[in-house]
């Protein structure tokens, strides 16, 4: 009964009228969602945040007298309030997301770009405003003890090397956090290239990379067509464009296409998946992570009917349980895997591809 | 949800256009603070925020020729603030051009989108501004660190540094004018307790609830006032307002003329009724363009006079009691007295006697002589004239004053002086012929109680004696047209008591008196514009409703009596209208 149950009371900060007038518009809609105040710059949204304890904060970043990211820092530490960045489309608005994110930002939404968008970024911000009501503020953003810039081991460009496994993951709402608290925890001598489809739009999933790169042992950077997806490489697809992957005598090889976009994404998670299954059978391993909608969960499928490794990020652990849901729900899910394990999970996997590998050298 | 709804879209494109109106204004101010200190990383943050702004929300509503026009400025304004370009004339021109274009698209009937072979034509002049590279690469080449150091510091002064300044709450002008006018209706209602106070005496004699009351009653009447004087704060606005428009047209009018002026601007900060903000717009333009045509001498002749090259204007806001005062002044060759003076004679407004011994200093006064001020040759010679009297009767309707002061070689000052508000004066309360009337309290000097037997006529005009002098008397029902026969008021419509009373007011010009028929006191006064049955009568200043519903009519007190005398004239002395 969502009208009995308690609405989540949103708090929209953004300097431009426009924007104050339009965000609650989009959010009227929904009933679960109340915007219960506006304010126009940082000063006033904490002023705000502290007399109207609202359940999650729209935060834009570039305001006046105090900008977003300042009103962020007191917000996450001092109120434990949930913020969800509103960001503009840009190279600059991809930065300052990133470093929204990581002092503790829940998710971000990209500012609209004409009025035929807005029914679609109205679902996007409803449905993360409902996953950042349940986020607990006070694990996210908080810098991983001892793996901040790491010195990396240069990558030896070795043909085949590692072409016979690969680890691909989708992800969607809630997917940076998630790929930053256990990304950097896997080791640099993960035996297998990873390939990941998160969806975001252009010029954030450079930043996405880059920020990643920064904690990780791993080298993460934004594919760029023909990159070998080497063991020790982390290589995430680019916004607007479907990322798959290819065996050639060099390696595995990704290739960038434009196109449609399917399920609603682009990239997308099924695009990737049915790549992988059918370059690397039973010696791939996919794994489909939080996010709303259900893209990937068909591709996982066809990652486990290839013989491969079919893997679900678990409930509890997930910001938005929607693309793992359909997958467990339509049983292409082997393994339902709660995030704190799943380094380890993918150490283990891959220990026992390597062994089965090896078997087969032996033979 | 749902596409927006065309009501929703429409709320959108107004919050969009009220918004952007103001960005459009500020951006252009900035830019224009730019032009002269480039140094300025908090105007250059502003910019590029007002930029960002404007581009993100015009997005979203689809004006795709803004979003492309607000675009390209943010690269440029991206393109100064790394050092690859520098702000110079030119690009400040066309930045404020592709601003007029945005604003001329949004500021119409309805919000429109800027034409797309216009927004075309202005990306492409903004991206000209991006490609040139001559002279501000020299500059580079001088000094390449410093570009880049000031970048540094104005994106640190935006995450750190945040000023304590004050909170502001967006309200309707509207609103506060509604407040304004329950604080106003609450004045009446508390006026009509307090007549009470006596009557509740004579019923409940010695009772001690009187006192009480009475007690109550004053308490009430001091926090009403204290509540009326905090809404009519509410109206203020910083005259910056109005003094930033004229950077822009200064700047263009010196380039014309070919003169190099500097506009220096002080006491911004000062604050003024909302209403008069815009009114003083037009007269203050006024003045400041004739100081660059008129008053300002070209740099060459002012070399030969031993003076800074650069002409300096100076516009200054000031408060002095309940008045505002603004100065605008100049370091040009001044009025010539003697030329102002021989034209004042030719046109007939002075006699050549009065000329001769009419002081020098007083002379720059003339120009406010209507028909003056017109001639060519005086504005040649006195360096000023056209529209000196229209600036005068426009400050007057605000009911304030101009002084002129000129020192011939050094220079001219206009000095503006107004009420702080328009909206609520203290009225002296009078019936004539049935209608409820108003004056000016301020006008006011005494009130006589006269009979009929104490009328004069002097020259056909009816006088009254006062003391030693006579005063012309003015009928307001006449004046304003609403009984002619009768000639309005007096004692003619009330036989019964051949009283009635004579309101003296001093102006500018002249004494006179009001007939009146019956005193109502003296109150605060609303100010409320007049609706079109009265809109053709400029002896009225406005009209204010009463507690109980009533309304007065408030007279000017400068145009009632100019009225009359027209009015005398008009008639040609015949007195059958006005037979007492």
């Amino acid at each position: 009964m969502p009208s009995e149950r308690k609405k989540i009371r949103v708090l929209v900060v953004d300097d431009s009228a426009v924007m104050r007038k339009l965000i609650p518009k989009l959010l009227e809609g929904d009933p679960e969602i109340e915007v219960i105040a506006t304010a126009i710059d940082g000063s006033f949204a904490l002023t705000k945040a502290a007399q109207l304890k609202p359940d999650v904060v729209t935060l834009d970043v570039d305001m006046p007298r105090m900008d977003g990211l300042t009103a962020l820092g007191e917000l996450v530490s001092k109120y434990r309030t949930p913020v969800i960045m509103l960001s503009s489309h840009t190279t600059r608005g991809a930065e300052l997301t990133m470093q929204a994110l990581e002092k503790g930002a829940v998710d971000f939404v990209c500012k609209p770009s004409g009025t035929a968008r807005l029914p679609e970024m109205a679902d996007e911000l409803v449905s993360k405003i409902k996953a950042a009501a349940r986020t607990n503020v006070a694990a996210l953003g908080n810098p991983l003890p001892g793996v901040a810039r790491i010195k990396k081991k240069r990558l030896i460009e070795q043909a085949g090397k590692g072409a016979g496994k690969i680890v691909a993951i989708g992800a969607s709402s809630g997917g940076p956090h998630a790929l930053r608290s256990f990304l950097p925890l896997i080791p640099a001598d993960f035996d297998a290239g990873i390939v990941i489809v998160q969806h975001m739009p252009e010029s954030f999933t450079a930043m996405l990379a880059q920020w990643l790169n920064e904690i990780s042992y791993l080298e993460v950077k934004e594919a760029e067509a023909g990159d070998l997806a080497l063991p020790g490489r982390v290589l995430i697809a680019p916004g607007n464009q479907h990322m798959k992957v290819r065996k050639t005598s060099s390696g595995c090889r990704v290739l960038l296409e434009g196109g449609a976009q399917v399920n609603g994404h682009k990239p997308s998670v099924d695009v990737l998946f049915r790549s992988v299954a059918q370059e690397y059978g039973s010696m791939a391993t996919g794994i489909i992570m939080t996010g709303m909608g259900s893209d990937g969960a068909q591709g996982l499928g066809e990652i486990k009917k290839a013989g491969g490794n079919a893997v679900a990020q678990d409930k509890e652990s997930c910001a938005v349980y929607g693309m793992p849901r359909i997958a467990v729900e339509k049983g292409h899910a082997d393994k339902i895997v709660p995030l704190a394990d799943m380094a380890s999970y993918l150490a283990s996997e891959v220990g026992r591809l390597v062994a089965l590998e090896n078997t087969h050298a032996s033979k | 949800m749902d596409d927006l709804t065309k009501t929703e879209l429409d709320q959108l494109l107004e919050v969009f256009r009220d918004q952007s109106l103001q960005i459009l204004e500020d951006m252009g101010h900035d830019l224009l603070t730019l032009e002269s200190r480039s140094d300025d990383p908090e105007a250059m943050t502003r910019l590029r925020r007002a930029a960002h702004t404007l581009k993100g929300d015009s997005a979203c509503i689809d004006l795709t020729g803004v979003t492309l026009i607000s675009h390209k400025i943010e690269d440029v304004l991206d393109a100064v603030l790394s050092g690859k370009i520098a702000f110079d004339r030119r690009s400040v021109d066309v930045i404020l051009e592709s601003l007029d274009v945005v604003k001329t698209a949004i500021d119409g009937s309805s919000v429109g989108d800027v034409q797309p072979d216009t927004a075309k034509d202005m990306v492409e002049a903004l991206a000209a501004i991006l490609n040139s590279t001559d002279g501000p690469l020299t500059s580079r080449a001088t000094d390449q660190k410093a570009p880049r150091a000031s970048t540094q510091n104005s994106i640190d002064d935006r995450q750190t540094v945040i000023k304590p300044r004050r909170e502001y709450v967006r309200v309707e002008a509207a609103k506060v004018d509604a407040l304004l006018n329950l604080a106003g209706e609450m004045v009446i209602a508390r006026s009509v307790i307090k007549q009470l106070g006596p009557e509740i005496e004579m019923a409940l004699p010695r009772n001690e609830m009187v006192g009480r009351f009475d007690g109550a009653s004053n308490q009430m009447g001091k926090l009403i006032a204290e509540l009326q004087k905090s809404v009519l704060k509410m109206r203020m606005v910083t005259i910056d307002h109005v003094f930033r428009r004229f950077a822009r047209p200064m700047r263009e009018l010196a380039a014309e003329r070919g003169k190099e002026v500097e506009l220096e601007i002080s006491g911004g900060e000062t604050e003024l009724d909302r209403a008069l903000v815009d009114l003083l717009y037009e007269p203050l333009l006024h003045l400041l363009r004739n100081a660059v045509d008129h008053g300002l001498e070209t740099s060459d002749d002012r070399r030969l006079a031993n003076k800074p090259p650069v002409g300096r204007i100076t516009l200054r806001a000031y408060h002095e009691g309940n008045y505002v005062v603004i100065e605008v002044g100049d370091d040009g060759r001044g009025i010539d007295p003697v030329a102002v003076k021989e034209r004042a004679v030719e046109v007939g407004a002075l006699s050549p006697q009065e000329s001769a011994h009419m002081p020098d200093e007083d002379a720059a006064e003339l120009i406010f002589i209507e028909g003056l001020s017109t001639a060519g040759t005086i504005t040649q010679l006195s360096g000023r004239g056209i529209g000196a009297a229209a600036v005068k009767s426009a400050i007057e309707q605000l009911r304030g004053s101009v002084v002129v002061k000129s020192e011939p070689g050094r220079g001219t000052c206009f000095t503006l002086r107004m009420p702080l508000t328009l909206a609520i004066i203290r009225a002296l309360l009078f019936k004539a012929c049935g209608q409820l009337f108003a004056l000016p309290l301020l006008a006011v000097t005494e009130i006589a109680r006269a009979e009929s037997s104490d009328i004069v006529y002097l020259d056909g005009i009816e006088n009254y004696r006062l003391r030693d002098r006579f005063v012309s008397l003015v009928r307001p029902g006449m004046v304003l047209s609403i009984d002619r026969r009768k000639g309005g008021s007096g004692a003619s419509l009330r036989p019964d008591t051949g009283h009635f009373f004579i309101i003296i007011l001093a102006t500018a010009e002249k004494r006179y008196g009001v007939v009146a028929d019956e005193l109502l006191g003296e109150q605060e006064l609303v100010i409320k514009p007049l609706d079109s049955h009265w809109v053709q009568n400029d002896a009225l200043a406005g009209a204010s409703v009463l507690g109980d519903g009533r309304v007065v009519l408030i007279m000017d007190a400068e145009m009632v009596f100019r009225k009359a005398v027209k009015y005398e004239r008009g008639k040609g002395n015949s007195r059958e209208a006005y037979a007492v």
